[in-house]
């Protein structure tokens, strides 16, 4: 099953989230990475606050998931991530109020390392503040299997 | 409650992390970093499943991963790989000194599967103000094959400007004053 490569240029819209300590708490609760910066208001007083770890861009997803599925037409088991760039211009902090969007800027066929010639999609991911500044934004590149 | 109580820390966390970023000066290339992880677990998977809404059956559903995805069962997000690598950098680096981190996941990393990160700094350099430098990352599994690699930029501080007292001599001062 290939995916549908109509499915370049597709987005969502801008989503707003308020970034909250718990989301925090479950990224760095998963990688047992308990620096008291990303975790303890107390211990990074002195640098602004608490800020969000490098791969929190993982947890704006929440359209993500149907991006892929009802635009690229993709069937999940069959998705194989391939690479993450995250560019951070600056920090994230709980109690943002930030907007996130995502969209797809690259669709086709290549060769992967391990699987021969596959399907491959990669999404832009953005997240700015409400007033527009940017914070972060990345790219994902995803492979998908023929099966 | 603080966050060891919140976050129930386990007792044998090796409180590593800094607070404040290393000074520029003080790194030179070939300055290496090392980051080893315990095996990963199921309940990792589901807690990072949950983190980011990443709950594609390959991650948590052995069944739906035996039968559909065809590899061999249930296999780690790589994303998890590249947290393991982030938590190396910004144990060293601190938390906001990153300006662009990539990885590659090369190969599949499954449940039991222990990590080794590593980095190394292979370029200083100073770009308008930012003093930067660059790291080869990566991730090895216990067998020693490379399951992730990548690339960090990061920019540090240089120590404050100050005018030892050895130069302290007249004519610096007056060199000064001169303008």
């Amino acid at each position: 099953m290939s995916i549908n490569m109509n499915a370049l240029g597709a987005e969502t819209p801008w989503l707003p989230v308020i970034v909250t300590q718990r989301q925090i708490d479950a990224l760095c609760s998963c990688l047992e990475d308990y620096n008291p910066m990303f975790l303890d208001e107390e211990a990074a007083a002195h640098d602004g606050g608490v800020v969000a770890p490098p791969t929190f861009i993982n947890c704006f997803r929440d359209l993500k998931t149907n991006l892929v599925l009802s635009e690229a037409e993709v069937d999940l088991p069959l998705l194989l991530h391939g690479e993450q760039a995250i560019n951070y211009y600056k920090e994230i902090r709980p109690g943002d109020e930030i907007v996130h969007k995502l969209k797809i800027i690259d669709v086709g066929r290549k060769k992967s390392r391990t699987f021969g010639e596959l399907d491959f999609f990669t999404v832009l991911i953005k997240v700015h503040s409400k007033s527009g500044e940017r914070l972060v934004e990345a790219t994902q590149l995803f492979f998908v299997r023929d099966k | 409650m603080n966050y060891i109580q919140r976050m129930a820390v386990p007792d044998a966390q090796d409180p590593i992390q800094r607070l404040e970023s290393p000074h520029f000066e003080d790194v030179s290339v070939g300055y290496e970093l090392h980051l080893a992880k315990p095996p990963i677990t199921r309940l990792q998977i589901a807690k990072f499943a949950g983190a980011s809404g990443d709950f594609n059956p390959s991650h948590v559903d052995e069944d739906i991963a035996r039968e559909i995805g065809g590899m061999g069962g249930v296999f780690a997000h790589g994303m998890i790989g590249m947290g393991f690598i982030g938590q190396m950098l910004t144990d060293w680096l601190g938390p906001r000194a990153l300006r662009m981190f990539s990885t590659r996941a090369l190969i599949i990393v499954r449940p039991g599967d222990a990590l080794a990160c590593f980095g190394i700094v292979t370029k200083k350099w100073v770009e308008d103000e930012d003093n930067l430098i660059e790291l080869e990352v990566g991730a090895r599994n216990q067998k020693g094959d490379l399951t992730h690699s990548g690339r960090a930029v990061a920019a540090l501080p240089h120590r404050p400007l100050v005018i030892r007292d050895t130069l302290k001599r007249p004519y610096l001062v007056q060199h000064r004053v001169i303008g």
